[in-house]
C-alpha cells in the first residue's frame, strides 16, 4: 500500500460513504485500495485505475469533510479561517474536478447538507422542541415566535457560512471559467446552476426547520400574533380572544415594526410557506370579524346613516394595506391569499356585516325608524349575491318565533307589521322582499277575529286625542300607528285607483322596470296593506258591523272621521260594495236634518203636553218642580234650598233614523222608557209618518243615550251619556203617585225610595240582566245602594252612607266591565240563541219527516226554508245539534249524520 | 230623588209600510233596499203602489213601463198599471232627481 495513503488514512480515517458519519472519525476503510496497486498523485487522472480514483477521492473526501464539518456549538463562530492548499485541492477535486460525484457516489454537497441536518438534530432541535412542547400561551406567543425565529436564523447563518465561503466559490469559479469560451447565454445558465445549488441547500435546511415545529401549534400561534397585531394597530377594544387591551395607548409604529420584523425573519428561515399563509388568512378573517363587531361599526342610531362607507374605507385604507404588508413580509405569492382584490375584501366584509344586521333585523324593525342606519346598511348588503334569499328566510324565522304566537296581541302584531312595511319599503322599494316576508303575517292576522275591528277602530281614532292616548298601549284595542296613517294626506288618488285591482288575488309586486315614483305611491301605502288582508267582501261585512256600532256611539255629529274613512276605503277598494256603509253614514247625517224638520212642524216635542201623558209603570212624568220637603232637622246652609240648576224646560227628543235594511242587526231589547219620552216618541212618529208617506218607525230603546239631572236631598248631579235603560231604572226610583207620602216619612233621614229587582222588571218590562246592569251602574255612582240582596234604595244623603264607598267602587268597576262588553251590534251567538227555538222545532220536524240526514243537508234545507234564513255555518249547526242531543231530542248517528231520538 | 231628563237621543228604524220580507217583483230586492240603480233607499228610491195593489220600486216600474213589450201593464197581474198615489209619477221622479246631489254625504 502506498505509504502516503496509509499515513493519510491512519490519521484521517476514511468516512464510510453512508453519510451517517458526520466527520472523518471512523476507522480507516482500506477496502478500496488493493495492496500493491500504484498510487498516483492527487490530481493525476489514471485511466488504469478506478481503484486509484477511489483512494484519491477518499483522501480528498477526508480532507474536505474534516474541514467543513460543523462544530458542536453553533455559537462558536468562525473557527475555520483559511483554506490550506490541501483543503483547496480536495474541495476543488470533489466539487468541480475529477472527484465530482459520479453515478452511485455521494457528492460533497449532499454530505454537507446531511451534516447540517445531523448537527441540527443534535444541538438545536431539542431546545426548540422544548419551546414548542406545550400549547403556547397567548401572552408568550410573541416571545416564543421571536426566539424560534432568532435561533433558526442563527443556525441558518452558521450552516450557510461554510457553504457560502468554501463551496460556492468553487462552483462560481467553474462557472466563470466556462463562460470564457461560452456565450452569454450559457453563463447565465451556469450561474443559475450555482444558484440552484444554493437554493437547494437552503430548501433542505428550511425543510429541516419546519419539520421540527408542530405545524398546527405553530400556525395557531402565528395566527394569534397576527390577530393581536391587527387589534393593536386598529385599536379594537373588544377582541375575540378575550384579551383586555392595554389602557395606555400603544405606538402603532412599534407594533407594526415588531410584526414586520418577525414575519420577515420567519420568512428568511423558511417559515413563511403555506402554513404561515393559512395562519395569516385565518387571522385576517378574525380581524374582519372583530372589526365588524367593534364599536366602529355599531348601528348609527343617532344620525341614522349607513356605516357601510366607513367599512369600505377601513378595508381600503386599513385592512388591505395590512394584508399587503404581511403578504410582502411572508413573500406570499399573491395568488395564494384569497381574495386579493380590494373589491373582494370589501364585499366579504359587507357580507359579514350584512349577516350580522340580518340577525337583529326584527329588533331594527321594532325600533323603526331610529334604526334607519341599520336598514341602510342592509340595503347595501342586499346588492350581494344570495343576500336577499338569506335575509328573507332568516327574517321569516324571526317573525314566526317572535311575532306570530298566541302571546302577541293583535294590536302589537299590527304595529310590527306596519313597521315592517315601512322599514322594508326603505330596504327594497320594489316591494318584493316585503311581499315574501309579510305573507305569513297577513295569513295570521286574517285568522284573528279582532284584526278588522282594531284596524277600523284605530282608523276612526284621532291619535292626538288626549283621552285616547291611554288606549294606544300595545295590549290595547287601538293602534297608534294605524291612527297616525289617517292623518296623512291621501296620496295619488287616481293612481291608486288605476293601479289597484281588488279582484286580483295573485297580487304581485310591481315589475322591476316600473319607474320609482310609480312604485312608491303603492308600496308605501300602509292602509292599502291593512285593508287587503281579507277578501274584499269579508272585509266590508266586518266594516259594516264596526261602522254601524261606531256611528251609533259617535259623539261628533259632523262625522268627519267616518266620512274620511269611507272616502279612504272607497279610494282603495272601489265603492261598488260599500252601499251599506254609505247608507248608514247618510242615515246619521240625514237624521239631523229630519230632526230639524220634525221639530219645526210645531213646538210640540217639548213637554207642554205632559198633562195628557199616560201614566206608565215607570212612574209619572216630571211635574212642576216639586217643592222641597220640609227639612227642619237639617241646617239650611247644608241643603241647597233650591236646585242649583234652574228647572230645565224639559227634554228634547232627537232621533237617529236608520234604514234598517242596511244596518247590521242591532240590539233590540225592549223595555219601557219614561212616560214623557214615550209621549215624545209617539208624537215624533206620527209627524215622521206624515212627512214620509208609507213609512213607519220602530223605536229601538236599547240604543241611544241620554243626559239627566238627579236632585237629592243634599245634592244635585248631572249624568251624561247614559244608556236608556240606565235612565229608565233611575226614573223608576221616583215616587209613584201616592207613594211619596209613605216613603217620605220622617222616620229615616237620608233614605229614599226602595225597590227590588223583581219590581223593576215588572214596572219596566225589562230583562233582568239589564236591570242588574243598570243597578250596578247607579250603585257605582253612589246614587243607589243595596239594602239587601236584589233590593236597592236611593242615597238621599251622601254623608250617611260613606261607609259604602268600597261597595260603590266595586260596583263601578263591574259596571265599567259590563259597559265595555256592551255593543250596539248583536253577536252571532246572540242571534243563534235568540232563534234557537225556531231552529230546534224546524230540525225536529224535518228529521221526523225525512228520516236521518247529514249536517250539510240539514244546513242547506235550513238556509232555504227557515223563515228569515239561517245565517250560520255548519259549525254553529253542529253546536245546535249537540245542544239538542243534550236535551234528548236528536241523536248523532256518526259520520255527521243526525236523526230523531226514538 | 227627582229625575229630570235633559236630553234624549233615541234610535229608530224606518221601514216601508209593507208586509215583512216582501220584495219588489221586478228587481227582487226587498222594498227596504233600493232598486238596482240607486245607492240610497227611502226618499231617493221610493215605492209606487199600483191600483192593482202591487207595489214596486218606482225606478223599477218606470223602466219596466218604458219598455215596449210591457204594454204598460203590471208585470205581476197584467192589468194596466196605474199609480194609486195622488202624486203624478213624473213629479215624484223630478223631485228625487233634484234631491239626490245635495243629500249625498260623499
Ligand atoms: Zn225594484
Ligand atoms: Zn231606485
Ligand atoms: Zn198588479
Amino acid at each position: 500500500m502506498d505509504h502516503a495513503t496509509l499515513v493519510f488514512a491512519s490519521v484521517f480515517p476514511v468516512p464510510s460513504l453512508s453519510h451517517t458519519t458526520p466527520t472523518p472519525v471512523a476507522t480507516p476503510d482500506l477496502g478500496h485500495t488493493a495492496p500493491g496497486s500504484s498510487f498516483g498523485g492527487p490530481f493525476i487522472g489514471n485511466a488504469g485505475g478506478a481503484q486509484h480514483r477511489a483512494v484519491k477521492r477518499t483522501q480528498a473526501w477526508s480532507t474536505a469533510t474534516r474541514f467543513l464539518s460543523l462544530p458542536n456549538n453553533p455559537g462558536s463562530g468562525t473557527r475555520r479561517s483559511q483554506r490550506s492548499a490541501d483543503v483547496e485541492g480536495a474541495l476543488y477535486y470533489l466539487l468541480v474536478g475529477e472527484g465530482k460525484s459520479e453515478e452511485g457516489e455521494k457528492g460533497l454537497l449532499e454530505w454537507y447538507t446531511n451534516e447540517a441536518r445531523l448537527h441540527f438534530a443534535s444541538f438545536v432541535k431539542p431546545a426548540l422542541k422544548e419551546l414548542w412542547e406545550k400549547e403556547v400561551e397567548l401572552r408568550t406567543a410573541w416571545d416564543v415566535l421571536d426566539e424560534t425565529q432568532r435561533t433558526l436564523e442563527q443556525v441558518q447563518n452558521f450552516y450557510l457560512q461554510p457553504f457560502n465561503d468554501h463551496i460556492l466559490p468553487f462552483l462560481h469559479q467553474d462557472a466563470t471559467n466556462k463562460t470564457i469560451r461560452a456565450s452569454q447565454l450559457s453563463q447565465t445558465a451556469d450561474i443559475e446552476l450555482m444558484d440552484a445549488a444554493s437554493w437547494k441547500f437552503e430548501r433542505h435546511i428550511h425543510a429541516v426547520f419546519a419539520h421540527c415545529l408542530p405545524p398546527k401549534r405553530f400556525s395557531k400561534t402565528l395566527s394569534y400574533i397576527l390577530y393581536d397585531a391587527g387589534c393593536r394597530l386598529f385599536r379594537f377594544y373588544v377582541r375575540q380572544d378575550g384579551v383586555q387591551p392595554s389602557t395606555t395607548p400603544e405606538s402603532t409604529r412599534e407594533v407594526r415594526d415588531r410584526m414586520t420584523a418577525l414575519l420577515s425573519g420567519l420568512e428568511r428561515v423558511g417559515l413563511g410557506g403555506n402554513n404561515a399563509q393559512r395562519a395569516f388568512a385565518h387571522a385576517m378573517n378574525q380581524l374582519l370579524e372583530t372589526f365588524i363587531a367593534s364599536h366602529y361599526l355599531k348601528v348609527d342610531w343617532f344620525s341614522k346613516r349607513s356605516i357601510v362607507p366607513d367599512l369600505r374605507v377601513w378595508v381600503k385604507d386599513g385592512f388591505c394595506p395590512l394584508v399587503e404588508l404581511a403578504m410582502e413580509c411572508l413573500r406570499c405569492d399573491a395568488s395564494d391569499v384569497q381574495p386579493t382584490e380590494l373589491k373582494q375584501w370589501q364585499e366579504m366584509a359587507l357580507a359579514r356585516l350584512g349577516r350580522g344586521r340580518v340577525a337583529n333585523l326584527f329588533d331594527f324593525v321594532i325600533h323603526w325608524d331610529r334604526s334607519l342606519g341599520a336598514i341602510l346598511d342592509l340595503k347595501d348588503y342586499l346588492k350581494l349575491d344570495g343576500a336577499k334569499q338569506y335575509l328573507t328566510s332568516n327574517f321569516s324565522q324571526q317573525i314566526s318565533r317572535r311575532l306570530l304566537h298566541p302571546g302577541a296581541t293583535t294590536t302589537y302584531i299590527l304595529n310590527v307589521y306596519i313597521s315592517i312595511i315601512r322599514a322594508f319599503h326603505k330596504l327594497d322599494p320594489k316591494g318584493v322582499l316585503l311581499e315574501r316576508v309579510a305573507r305569513p303575517i297577513r295569513r295570521y292576522l286574517k285568522e284573528r277575529e279582532d284584526t278588522a275591528r282594531i284596524i277600523i277602530s284605530s282608523l276612526l281614532t284621532d291619535p292626538d286625542d288626549e283621552v285616547g292616548n291611554t288606549k294606544f298601549a300595545s295590549s290595547g284595542e287601538l293602534s297608534y300607528e294605524i291612527a297616525m296613517e289617517m292623518k296623512k294626506p291621501f296620496a295619488n288618488r287616481e293612481e291608486a285607483d288605476e293601479e289597484f285591482n281588488w279582484n286580483d288575488l295573485n297580487w304581485q309586486p310591481l315589475p322591476n322596470d316600473a319607474s320609482p315614483d310609480y312604485k312608491k305611491s303603492k308600496v308605501e301605502d300602509v292602509i292599502h296593506f291593512l285593508l287587503t288582508i281579507w277578501d274584499k267582501e269579508d272585509f266590508i261585512n266586518e266594516l259594516k258591523n264596526i261602522l254601524g256600532d261606531h256611528l251609533l256611539r259617535c259623539q261628533d255629529l259632523e262625522y268627519e272621521k267616518e266620512i274620511r274613512l269611507l272616502e279612504l276605503i272607497k279610494v282603495r277598494l272601489g265603492d261598488e260594495k260599500l252601499q251599506a256603509c254609505e247608507v248608514m253614514l247618510r242615515d246619521v247625517l240625514e237624521s239631523k236634518r229630519i230632526n230639524g224638520t220634525i221639530h219645526a212642524t210645531g213646538d210640540v216635542l217639548t213637554p207642554e203636553d205632559q198633562g195628557q201623558q199616560p201614566e206608565t209603570p215607570a212612574g209619572p212624568g216630571p211635574r212642576q218642580p216639586r217643592p222641597h220637603r220640609p227639612t227642619s232637622s237639617v241646617p239650611s246652609h247644608l241643603t241647597p234650598s233650591t236646585p242649583i240648576l234652574k228647572p230645565p224646560e224639559g227634554p228634547t227628543l232627537n232621533a237617529q233614523i236608520l234604514s234598517s235594511f242596511f244596518w247590521p242587526i242591532l240590539r233590540d231589547e225592549e223595555f219601557r222608557v219614561p212616560a214623557q219620552i214615550e209621549a215624545l216618541q209617539k208624537e215624533y212618529e206620527s209627524r215622521f209618518e206624515r212627512i214620509k208617506g208609507m213609512r213607519k218607525l220602530r223605536w229601538m230603546n236599547a240604543l241611544g243615550d241620554s243626559t239627566i239631572i238627579l236632585e237629592f236631598e243634599d245634592r244635585t248631579e248631572e249624568f251624561e251619556h247614559l244608556t236608556p235603560w240606565q235612565v229608565s231604572v233611575a226614573y223608576a226610583f221616583q215616587p209613584q203617585p201616592g207613594e211619596e207620602r209613605a216613603a217620605g216619612g220622617k222616620g229615616k233621614k237620608g233614605e229614599g225610595i226602595t225597590r227590588n229587582v223583581e219590581q223593576l222588571e215588572e214596572m219596566l218590562q225589562m230583562d233582568e240582566g239589564l236591570v242588574h246592569q243598570a243597578l250596578a251602574y247607579w250603585v257605582g255612582k253612589s246614587v243607589l245602594r243595596a239594602v239587601s240582596p236584589d233590593t236597592y234604595t236611593v242615597i238621599e244623603r251622601l254623608d250617611s252612607s260613606t261607609k259604602d264607598s268600597d261597595a260603590a267602587a266595586a260596583a263601578q268597576e263591574l259596571a265599567e266591565v259590563q259597559a265595555a262588553q256592551t255593543t250596539t251590534v248583536k253577536s252571532q251567538a246572540d242571534l243563534l240563541n235568540e232563534k234557537k227555538d225556531v231552529y230546534t222545532s224546524f230540525i225536529v220536524g224535518m228529521l221526523t219527516n225525512q228520516g236521518n240526514l247529514p249536517v250539510m243537508r240539514i244546513l242547506m234545507m235550513m238556509r232555504m226554508l227557515v223563515q228569515g234564513g239561517f245565517p250560520f255555518g255548519a259549525e254553529e249547526l253542529r253546536g245546535l245539534l249537540g245542544d239538542m242531543e243534550g236535551d234528548g231530542k236528536v241523536v248523532s248517528l256518526g259520520a255527521d249524520v243526525w236523526g230523531i231520538r226514538k | 230623588m227627582k229625575v229630570t231628563i235633559k236630553e234624549w237621543n233615541a234610535v229608530a228604524a224606518w221601514r216601508w209600510d209593507m208586509p215583512d220580507d216582501d220584495v219588489c217583483g221586478i228587481c227582487r230586492n226587498p222594498y227596504d233596499s233600493t232598486c238596482s240603480k240607486c245607492k240610497f233607499p227611502g226618499d231617493e228610491c221610493p215605492l209606487l203602489l199600483g191600483e192593482c195593489n202591487h207595489s214596486f220600486h218606482m225606478h223599477c216600474i218606470f223602466s219596466w213601463l218604458r219598455q215596449e213589450s210591457s204594454q204598460e201593464k203590471c208585470p205581476m197581474c197584467r192589468q194596466p198599471f196605474k199609480s194609486k198615489s195622488q202624486e203624478a209619477p213624473a213629479e215624484a221622479d223630478a223631485q228625487t232627481q233634484t234631491q239626490q246631489p245635495e243629500t249625498s254625504p260623499l
